[in-house]
Formats: C-alpha cells, sequence, structure tokens
C-alpha cells in the first residue's frame, strides 16, 4: 500500500477506530425506543422541564428532583390526592401519629406489608421488608451534614438529640463513623413496627416535614453497598423502579408490582361525577412504565405534545399563550381547536412572589413615603395578566391563597393602585416625579422570564418618575449580591417547605436576616416576637389574629409590596389519560394516572 | 521520524502547562462559586464553607494546581461537584453522543462539499461561479441558532419529516438525529465549499497543472488525476484538525435538541462552576487538538516528498 | 500600499499602484458596491442611533403583537410582547451589533498585529514565546474562553467585547507573522537596515504597510465573527442583557413561532442576514482583489 493508499483510506479507519473504542457502551445500553408504544404496555410519558439535583432523597431539595424521587420512595406520610386543601394521610405509616407528654411525643405505628424493591445490594436480590430500625437509620442520615447541606435546617432544634448527633457528626469528619453511633434520643425504634420520636417543643412541623420526600426511608443495604453512587442507584419502597437515567436527567421508570398503598376511594365534592374514584380501592401504581425525559425548551416540547408523544405537559407563559386562553370569569380553557383532544388542569401551587426593598439604600430605607408610592403604583393584576397570561392570583400578603391564614382569611387589604395618591406621596417625600433619586438597580438573574418581569416593572415605575436599571448577572453573584445586599430592588419567591402559613411570615424576620431569606434586611422587633408566638400557638382564630397584626406590620412599613401566588396550567390528552387531578402538594399524579393504552396508540385527532 | 515525533510530543509540555494555568486561574478566581450555587440561596456561610472544604477548594492555591496536574496524569478527575457521576464514564459517554452527533455529517459533507467545490473549480470564471459564490456566502451568513429553530419549527414540525428533539442511545436513535446531522451539514456547506474552492484553485494555477496541459491531457483528467490529487493535502490538514472539536460536539444543537453530548456539558457546567468537567473536557481537547496536530504534519510529511520533518 | 506597489512595481504599467488596481478588481462587481453600501447603512443606523435621532425602541406604538402594517412605519414590521416596534428594536439591534463587532475590531486587531510583527520580525525566543501564547489560546474551546473571560467582567456587552477581543487575535497574529518572517528578508528591508533604519521604524514604516491588506480582511471577519457571536452568547445568557439586541429577538423567536408570531423573527433573521452577508462578501472580494499573487 502506497502513502496515497494510505491516506485515502483513512478516513475510514478512523471511523473504526472511534466506533471500537465505544462499542462497549453501545452493547452495555438496550434500552427500547419510548416512541414504541406496543398497544400493552401503560406508558406514561411526560415532560421533566428540567434535571434534578439528585435522585439521592436526602441530598435533594429542589422541586425538579422531589418530581422524581417521589416516584421512587415513600416517607411516613404523605397528602391526600384528591382532597383539597392538603389533608395529610399515613405512607408507610399504618396511621396518623399519637401525640402524648403534651404534644412533645409522637408514636408512629408503621405498616407491616411493605417491602424494598429487589435490588442487587439485598442477599439472594429480593426486596427485604420494611422495619422500624429503616426509621431510624433513614432520620439519622437526614441529619447527616456531608449528605445533607440544605434541607435539614427545616427539623432543625425540633427533635430531642438530633441535633448534637450533626455536630458530632460534622467533627468527626466525612465517612468516618456509623450512624449507628449515634443514638439518638428522640429517635427510638420501640419494635419492629413502632417508632417513637421526642420533640422539643408541640409543634407539628416535623410531622409535615416527615410527609416531605426530603425524609423518604432508604434501605440501610444499599447505601452501604453504593455509598456516594446511590443516587445513582436509588432504591425504595417506591411505587416504580429506576430502570434508566442519563446525563440529562431523562428517566425511565418501571412499576413496582408489590406497592402498598391502594387508590383512594373518598375525594372532593365533584369528584366522582368526574369519574377520578371509578378505580377507588386499585393497588398504585396504574400504568406500567413511565418515561420522562428533560425538556428545558419549550418549544420541543409543546410540539411533541402535540403530536402526541407526552401524555401530560406543563405550560410557560409561551406555550400557554399558544394553546389556552383564560376567560373573563376567572377560568383557563384550553382552545377551541385542540378541545376535543386535550383537557387542561389549573392547581394553585404554594408559592408566592414579593417585590423586596433592599432598606439599606439611603432613599428606599429612610423614606417610608417613597416605598409606599411605589407599593401604589405597581401594577400587580396588570403583570399578572401581561406577564404570566393570567396564570396567579393577586396577594395582599406574603402567604398564598392556598395556605389557611391567607388574606383572604383575615379580610386583610393591600395598598390599592392609585396614581394620583403615589405622586403625591413622592412629591412629600421631595422626590416630585424622580427629581433628586438616583436609577434603582433591579436585580435578577438571565433569561428571558425575568427580562420581561424587569420591564413591566420598569414601565409601570416610570409612571411616577421611579427609575429601574436592570442588573443581571450569573447565578452565583446574584446570590452574592443578594447576601451582601448589592441591589436596590429584588423580586423574592417561596415554594412552601411545609404547608403552614408560618413558612412564608417567618420570612420577614430578623433571625431570617442571618438565613439569607430576609433579602431586604428589614427587621422589627413586634413582628419578631410575633412570628415566634405563631410557631407554638395551635391553628385557630388566635393565630388568626397574630398573622393580621404581622401583615398590618408589614403594610404599614411597607418593607415589601406582597405580588402574586402561582397557578400552575398544564395539559393532558382528554381520550386516553384517566384520574388526572395535578397534585402539586406531593406530586405523585405518576401513581394515580390510568392510560387508555388503545386509544393512547390511536394518538390525536389533531 | 520517531525522534521528531518524540520532540514534538515534548513541545506539547509548555502548552498544557499554559492551558492548566490559564483554566486553573480563570476559574478559580472568576468562574461560578460552584458551592454557592449548589446549595442556592439560602445558604449560610458555614454551609458554604464546608462544601468548599469537602471538594478541597479551601487548599492552598497551589496544591490545588499540582492535585489538577494529578488528575491529568492519572486521567482520573474525580467525579462531578454538581451531579456527583464518575468523570470518566460521564466523558466517555458524551464523547460517544458528541461524535453521533457530529461525525456522520462531518464525513457526508466534507465529500460532498469537496464534489461541489470542484464542480465550482471547474466552471470557474463562469457565471456558474458567481452564482455559486453568491449561494455559499449567503448560507454562511444565516445564523446558526436561526438554522435550528427555523428548521426544526418547518421540518420537524410543520413538515414531519425528523423527530422534534430527544435523543436515545442504540439503534433507534438515528431517527433522532437526522435533523441534527442535516443543520450540521448546511451550516458546514458554505465555510467548507469557500475553503476547498479556494484550494482547488490555487492548484489549478500551478505550474505542473500548466505543464500537464500543455502536454495535451484532458481537462478532465488534469483536474482528477493532478487537481484534485494535490489538493488533498490541505484538504486534509483542514479535517483532520477539525476533528477534535467533532468530540465536543455543538452545543447548540446539544442544548435545543436535548442531547446528552459534551458541548452542552461544558457550557452549563462553567455555568455552575462545575471546575472538575472544565478542567476535564479542556485538557481532553486541547492533547486532542495538539495530537491531530502532529497527526497532520506527518501526514503531510509522508504524503509530500518536499516536506521533510525536523 | 506605495511599498506593496514598489516592492513589484515591474509588473504594474506606469502609475497604477496595486491599491488602484485593487479597487478596480473590487468594483467589477456589483454586488461588492451593494454589500459596501449595506454596510455604510448599518454604520450610520448606528451612528444616528448615538446620536438619538432613531426612535426610542421601548415605547409603545401598538397593540401587543400586532402583525406588520405597512400604513404606519412604527408597525412595517409589527410589534412585541410590550407592543413595542420591531422595527425600532431592529435599529437599536443594528447600533448595538455594530458597536459590538468594531469594538470586539479595536481590540483584536492591533493586538493580532502587534503580536504577529513582533514574532516574525524579531524571531527567536519572542517569537517562541508569541507562538506559546497563541496556541495555549487555540487549544481551549473557543466558547468556554469567552465565557469565562466575560465572567470576569461580570457579563454584559462590554465583557463580551473585550472577551472575544482578546481572543480574536490570534489568526491574524499567525498570519502577520508568516508575512513578517518572509517580508524581514527582502531587499527594501534589508536596504533600509544597512542605511541605519531602527527596528521599531522597519517595522511599523516598512513592513506593517505591506500586511495592511491582511488586517483589513481580518476586520470584517472579526466584525462579522463577533456579530454571529452575540446571537450565541446572548442564547446561553451571557450576551447583551439590558438594551436591544438582535440575539435576545432571536433568542425569543422559539417562544413567538410557537404562538404564530413569525414577524420578529424574519425581521431579525433578515436584518441580520443581511449586514453578515455583506461583511463576508466584502472580506472575499477584498481578499481577491488584494492578493498580490493574482495580479
Amino acid at each position: 500500500m502506497n502513502r496515497r493508499e494510505l491516506i485515502r483510506r483513512l478516513p475510514l479507519w478512523f471511523i473504526l477506530v472511534m466506533l471500537a473504542s465505544f462499542n462497549p457502551w453501545i452493547s452495555s445500553c438496550s434500552c427500547s425506543s419510548h416512541g414504541g408504544l406496543d398497544g400493552k404496555t401503560k406508558i406514561l410519558r411526560r415532560v421533566l422541564t428540567e434535571k434534578g439535583k439528585s435522585l439521592d432523597p436526602h441530598q435533594q431539595f429542589d422541586a425538579a428532583s422531589a418530581d422524581v424521587v417521589v416516584m421512587l420512595f415513600d416517607s411516613l406520610f404523605t397528602t391526600h390526592y384528591l382532597k383539597r386543601p392538603i389533608e395529610f394521610i399515613p405512607n408507610l405509616a399504618k396511621s396518623m401519629p399519637i401525640f402524648t407528654d403534651a404534644g412533645k411525643t409522637m408514636t408512629i405505628k408503621l405498616r407491616d406489608d411493605v417491602r424494598f424493591q429487589d435490588g442487587d445490594c439485598f442477599q439472594g436480590g429480593i426486596g427485604r421488608s420494611f422495619r422500624a430500625s429503616d426509621v431510624v437509620y433513614s432520620f439519622t442520615r437526614f441529619a447527616d451534614p456531608f449528605i445533607n447541606a440544605n434541607s435539614y435546617s427545616l427539623i432543625e432544634g425540633l427533635i430531642v438529640g438530633l441535633d448534637d448527633a450533626r455536630k458530632s457528626m460534622n467533627a468527626r469528619g466525612e465517612g468516618k463513623y456509623s450512624y449507628d453511633e449515634f443514638s439518638v434520643d428522640g429517635l427510638k425504634a420501640i419494635d419492629d413496627v413502632t417508632v417513637q420520636i421526642k420533640l422539643t417543643r408541640a409543634t407539628m412541623v416535623p410531622l409535615q416535614v416527615m410527609a416531605k420526600t426530603i425524609m423518604s426511608i432508604v434501605p440501610r443495604e444499599c447505601i452501604e453497598k453504593y455509598r456516594e453512587d446511590f443516587q445513582f442507584h436509588p432504591l425504595g419502597t417506591g411505587a416504580f423502579k429506576l430502570k434508566y437515567t442519563n446525563r440529562l436527567g431523562d428517566v425511565w421508570l418501571v412499576r413496582n408490582p408489590n406497592y402498598h398503598l391502594m387508590y383512594p376511594s373518598e375525594g372532593e365534592l365533584g369528584d366522582a361525577e368526574k369519574g377520578l374514584l371509578a378505580d377507588a380501592g386499585k393497588r398504585l401504581p396504574l400504568v406500567d412504565e413511565v418515561y420522562a425525559p428533560v425538556i428545558g425548551e419549550s418549544q420541543p416540547a409543546v410540539l411533541k405534545f402535540l403530536r402526541g408523544y407526552f401524555d401530560w405537559i406543563g405550560l410557560d407563559a409561551d406555550a400557554f399563550q399558544r394553546l389556552a386562553r383564560k376567560t373573563d370569569d376567572g377560568q383557563f380553557h384550553v382552545k377551541d381547536e385542540y378541545k376535543d383532544d386535550v383537557s387542561l388542569y389549573a392547581a394553585k401551587d404554594s408559592t408566592s412572589f414579593w417585590l423586596a426593598f433592599n432598606l439599606k439604600n439611603p432613599n428606599l430605607g429612610k423614606s417610608l413615603k417613597l416605598r409606599q408610592a411605589i407599593a401604589m403604583t405597581i401594577n400587580r393584576q396588570g403583570f399578572i395578566d401581561d406577564i404570566i397570561n393570567g396564570r396567579g392570583e393577586v396577594l395582599d400578603t406574603v402567604v398564598p391563597t392556598t395556605l389557611s391564614s391567607n388574606h383572604r382569611d383575615l379580610g386583610f387589604k393591600w395598598y390599592e393602585r392609585d396614581l394620583s395618591e403615589a405622586k403625591r406621596l413622592m412629591k412629600e417625600a421631595g422626590f416630585e416625579n424622580g427629581s433628586g433619586l438616583p436609577e434603582f438597580r433591579y436585580l435578577t438573574s438571565t433569561g428571558s422570564m425575568p427580562q420581561r418581569m424587569y420591564e413591566f416593572h420598569r414601565r409601570t415605575l416610570a409612571e411616577i418618575g421611579v427609575k429601574l436599571k436592570m442588573e443581571a448577572v450569573t447565578y452565583s453573584s446574584y446570590l452574592q449580591k443578594i447576601d451582601s445586599g448589592d441591589f436596590d430592588l429584588i423580586t423574592a419567591g417561596w415554594g412552601a417547605d411545609y404547608p403552614d402559613p408560618e413558612n412564608f411570615t417567618s420570612l420577614l424576620t430578623t433571625y431570617a436576616r442571618t438565613q439569607g431569606q430576609n433579602y431586604g434586611s428589614w427587621s422589627n422587633s413586634r413582628y419578631d416576637e410575633l412570628s415566634d408566638k405563631t410557631k407554638i400557638t395551635p391553628p385557630g382564630p388566635a393565630r388568626d389574629e397574630l398573622f393580621k397584626e404581622m401583615a398590618q406590620l408589614v403594610r404599614s412599613d411597607v418593607p415589601i409590596v406582597p405580588l402574586y401566588s402561582v397557578i400552575r396550567v398544564g395539559l393532558f390528552p382528554k381520550n386516553w389519560v384517566r384520574n388526572f387531578k395535578r397534585d402539586l402538594e406531593s406530586g405523585r399524579d405518576a401513581l394515580h394516572i390510568d392510560i387508555d393504552v388503545k386509544r393512547q396508540k390511536e394518538g390525536f385527532s389533531l | 521520524m520517531i525522534q521528531y515525533i518524540f520532540r514534538r510530543l515534548l513541545q506539547m509540555i509548555p502548552i498544557l502547562i499554559g492551558v492548566t494555568v490559564l483554566i486553573f486561574c480563570l476559574f478559580t478566581f472568576f468562574g461560578e462559586d460552584p458551592a454557592r450555587v449548589a446549595l442556592g440561596s439560602h445558604a449560610t456561610p458555614e454551609k458554604i464553607a464546608a462544601l468548599r472544604a469537602k471538594w478541597g477548594l479551601d487548599r492552598p492555591l497551589i496544591v490545588q494546581y499540582l492535585q489538577f496536574w494529578r488528575e491529568i496524569l492519572t486521567a482520573d478527575f474525580g467525579r462531578s461537584f454538581v451531579t456527583g457521576e464518575k468523570l470518566s464514564s460521564v466523558f466517555s459517554q458524551g464523547a460517544f453522543v458528541s461524535l453521533c452527533v457530529t461525525l456522520p455529517p462531518f464525513v457526508m459533507g466534507t465529500v460532498l462539499n469537496i464534489a461541489v467545490a470542484m464542480l465550482v473549480a471547474w466552471y470557474r470564471g463562469g457565471v456558474f461561479e458567481r452564482f455559486m459564490s453568491v449561494i455559499f456566502t449567503a448560507c454562511m451568513s444565516v445564523s446558526y441558532l436561526v438554522y435550528v429553530i427555523i428548521l426544526q419549527y418547518f421540518l420537524a414540525y410543520k413538515l414531519d419529516i425528523f423527530e422534534i428533539n430527544g435523543f436515545i442511545p442504540g439503534y433507534k436513535g438515528i431517527a433522532f438525529l437526522f435533523l441534527p446531522w442535516v443543520i450540521t451539514m448546511i451550516v458546514q456547506f458554505g465555510p467548507d465549499v469557500r475553503l476547498y474552492r479556494s484550494i482547488l484553485l490555487e492548484e489549478t494555477r500551478a505550474d505542473y497543472v500548466r505543464t500537464a496541459r500543455a502536454k495535451g491531457l484532458g481537462e478532465g483528467k488534469v483536474m482528477f488525476k493532478h487537481v484534485l490529487k494535490n489538493a488533498m493535502i490541505p484538504v486534509i490538514t483542514y479535517t483532520v484538525v477539525e476533528v477534535p472539536f467533532l468530540v465536543m460536539g455543538s452545543f447548540v444543537l446539544e442544548k435545543y435538541f436535548s442531547i446528552p453530548g459534551l458541548g452542552d456539558l461544558l457550557v452549563s457546567s462553567v455555568n455552575t462552576g462545575d471546575f472538575p468537567v472544565i478542567k476535564g473536557v479542556t485538557i481532553m481537547i486541547a492533547v486532542a487538538y495538539a495530537v491531530f496536530n502532529l497527526i497532520t504534519d506527518v501526514l503531510y510529511a509522508a504524503v509530500d516528498p518536499r516536506v521533510k520533518l525536523s | 500600499m506605495s511599498n506593496a506597489g514598489a516592492v513589484i512595481a515591474g509588473a504594474l504599467p506606469k502609475g497604477d499602484t496595486l491599491g488602484r488596481r485593487a479597487w478596480r478588481r473590487f468594483r467589477a462587481s456589483r454586488l461588492n458596491i451593494i454589500c459596501v453600501t449595506i454596510i455604510a447603512a448599518y454604520l450610520l443606523l448606528a451612528l444616528l442611533g448615538y446620536t438619538g435621532m432613531v426612535p426610542d425602541f421601548q415605547q409603545q406604538v401598538g397593540a401587543k403583537f400586532s402583525p406588520p402594517d405597512l400604513h404606519k412605519p412604527a408597525l412595517w414590521l409589527g410589534t412585541d410582547l410590550f407592543g413595542r416596534s420591531i422595527l425600532y428594536k431592529l435599529f437599536a439591534g443594528a447600533k448595538t451589533a455594530m458597536t459590538l463587532g468594531l469594538l470586539v475590531a479595536c481590540i483584536s486587531l492591533p493586538l493580532g498585529l502587534f503580536m504577529g510583527a513582533v514574532a516574525g520580525y524579531f524571531g527567536g525566543k519572542i517569537d517562541a514565546l508569541v507562538q506559546w501564547v497563541y496556541s495555549v489560546i487555540v487549544s481551549v474551546p473557543y466558547i468556554l474562553l469567552i465565557i469565562a473571560i466575560s465572567y470576569i467582567l461580570g457579563k454584559g456587552m462590554l465583557a463580551i467585547c473585550v472577551a472575544m477581543g482578546v481572543v480574536g487575535w490570534v489568526g491574524l497574529c499567525r498570519m502577520t507573522r508568516a508575512e513578517f518572517m518572509k517580508l524581514r528578508e527582502r531587499e527594501f528591508v534589508l536596504a533600509s537596515r544597512l542605511l541605519g533604519a531602527s527596528d521599531f521604524r522597519l517595522i511599523f514604516r516598512h513592513i506593517l504597510p505591506n500586511v495592511m491588506h491582511i488586517a483589513l480582511v481580518a476586520a470584517s471577519m472579526e466584525i462579522m465573527g463577533a456579530i454571529k457571536a452575540e446571537v450565541i452568547l446572548t442564547f446561553l445568557g451571557v450576551g447583551v442583557q439590558d438594551g436591544a439586541s438582535w440575539g435576545q429577538m432571536i433568542s425569543d423567536a422559539p417562544g413567538e413561532l410557537m404562538i404564530g408570531v413569525w414577524w420578529p423573527t424574519v425581521g431579525v433573521s433578515f436584518t441580520l442576514f443581511l449586514i453578515v452577508f455583506a461583511l463576508n462578501r466584502v472580506g472575499d472580494a477584498l481578499r481577491d482583489a488584494l492578493d498580490p499573487r493574482l495580479v
């Protein structure tokens, strides 16, 4: 072979070498195509919008992870799929806990019929039964500072002895201990099916947190086998088992045939008429597989949904505009051309947003009138209508409308939009038409949505002469600027950690300032005092009085302007998806959804 | 020859040192703080410090830099800060996926574009050449992003010719790759044809071509036997150097079509401050770039007797 | 170009310089002239933008997403989400894009010429150093460097300008270096050196004018590359943040297309296409016209 010949064949050789070197990977992956509906297997195909941080329940604290984790793992409690407002029900527990010792001791009876999913970390590959020791193990691991950096603060100081265990783990150093070495007084397995938890004070917060994915139960054998790789081999008692995942966060799950929960037999008024109770008493989950790819861009996801490739999709602002509309009565509808094929859900989310003033700014901090003027100028309903297509509700306090003691329950009102009054206040404050006021820096992260929000506020505030300048920075410097108070205005948001208004109202306390939550650095001793009281007062009129006084304090000092709470809107095919009632609290929709495979294969008539 | 290769490999060392220092400085001093990004908006300074300590970001800079070299020499970059995955498997899978997207259109496109360039060179000086030069300049002038958005919308959604988005490993996944392939080939068309045309035209002006014509050889024989063969040398030089960047893939395509390749990985790692990934990918590319440059030079010498390696 | 003319004067008729000849060759194609006009028009638009003579793109001129309407200039290309004129946004975007392109060229051209000149002229250790610097730069993926450097300056327009400028000089440097290595051995350089000309004078007075044609072509390519890169960078979230940019409009395009709003996409794609095409074409034509081998 002469030189020229060699050159000519080079590309071919190159390809062969490349292919050969990656061959092991090709052959090791034999996942079937997601488009391949065989007409028998019930596959629920849904879209995830971003990849979660981890599939290890104790490591994650973000909505994207929780969406998947909830299908793989179980907690002791959960919330009812059909009932609103939120109702707690037992999951791995047999019944709701019994509180004794003036509410400071929680005794939890556990189910005895639950097995972990099969996996090679168990002897013989068969999942073992779930026991009380798993609860103690999992909760101790939840307190491990090297596993859980984020979510422990929710129950910090609430379970006797757990904080000390966390501290001594931290002192020992990563991986230099086993959880058995820390016997926590407040965490005891009485027998195989009973756990006793001692609290430092009478509070419902631990129960509420135990219903979340972050306190899921994990099997000790698998943790010890996979250690830091457990998140790639997640295994729990959940309704589904992980079959395939990749770097983008696409997941493929298969049904756990031994799952312990049944479809609920009672729901809200009207659920029976909608056919949501037809499967009452059936063993969950109802579908065989869940295929959930991550598609970050909204356009491809929507286009694929319209082709009938997905059984469930959430809508962002652009997608909503294309596929749905809001009528004057406040109801959401899918556009007429899709009416025969597609159904729409609208579910209120326990997430709220508000505009925070940085009180360290000399003008904003000193001039209450300026803050009031801005509060009277911000067009909240207009913002909801224009920027998020009406998928929100105006808030008058920071508490979203899904929770009790929200502004409607309290009968509380925020300032009405009143331009002439706002202009008068500006004049009184000495800034008539904005004269003498420097530009305010509106801090935001990059992206098309934050940009639109800024643009809206810039326009409205210009009406009273307040000038805004956008400061869009990288994520970490965004966080850094918030911490160091290097901004003037910011839109802050919060999603409920647990469904209690106190989770929101406490965000404006002086303590929250040290936790990096009270962005504007407001501090009011009366508010702090009331906030502490709400933590120990049981729900009822007395607690509502406290919340009301707190709301008054915020209204009179205007450290923030409450904006809106979120309504999530999404679509699902009308003809083949059943039992769909978006459950934003626990996110266990995939367990309850049933699919008519024949209709699914036929697709849309669009 | 062996000596030459050896010397060239030695010359890689200062360049690698430069690359490591550059990357290290850029991302240690100015990049996103991975601990802060990982912990989100409600992190206390203690939590951040603890996480930084866990990742060894609190050690003296020189120790961190030397650690970087240890990672290079052992080819083990540890685990990703963000996902905790082992990087060796992340890289090999990512590189494979990226190659799935870039290699086929690269090969097909190169062959096709050389053919088009031949045509242009054949009809040089005429209306066809002028027409074609407007066409390929036009092709080059459309933004990559516009291609992606418009073609996805029309070809995949409106006309239903291709899959809209997604990626599946294995044979069934090929259907998902057609559109990225088409886009890659269209994007490549303009610059490639322009380059090959100028190479071919250069050759047609060479003395040996004049000689060949003078001795009465037909234009076809001149083009294929002489011009094309000789033009292959610069063409190969150009294409081989491109190969390392094929491994990195196209981050725009990967982001838009949800393909888990290296390009998307690299860009998202910059945003999350995932330093191990950045280090690994950069070094991989730098080494590959140097190696393929060397291969080009050796090939050059192998093919062209006038070139001596010294 | 007079020096270059002197070198190969034998090949040219009396009174005909290389520059004049190149110009004649350049204007032979009518398309080239059109392209130069387009570039001039965009530059003018950018200039007018700075003098405030272009209407403010922030003002509301119509209803949200109203389609093109030929009766009113502001509505020729329709409006966006906030009822702002797409046409005015494109004008404002032209200002951003041209500023960006020129800034990048202003940073990278002198840098590339200087580094290339020094390396090619002096050779030896200086050459090795310059070669090392650019080898390092080309070994790192372009996009990574741009993003990383723009982070140092805190994202935004100026940041990406500096980033692209600092990275973009490499190609020109390489060509300048090669040219300098050739020219420094030429008779006219040797003669000047014998007459006692300093290195500085030799580089800047004698050799540099002979490589200016490379710089001219590089400039048009550099500006074009910067305008195209802005689109991608903005899509990735590191580009222009506040104000109008074509990149932002293209990033918004998928969502708008989905709801049937095609006019912003068409408008911005075409505007971007025109300027990039013109720069490409002029760059190519300049290269052909100035190529001394084609004399």
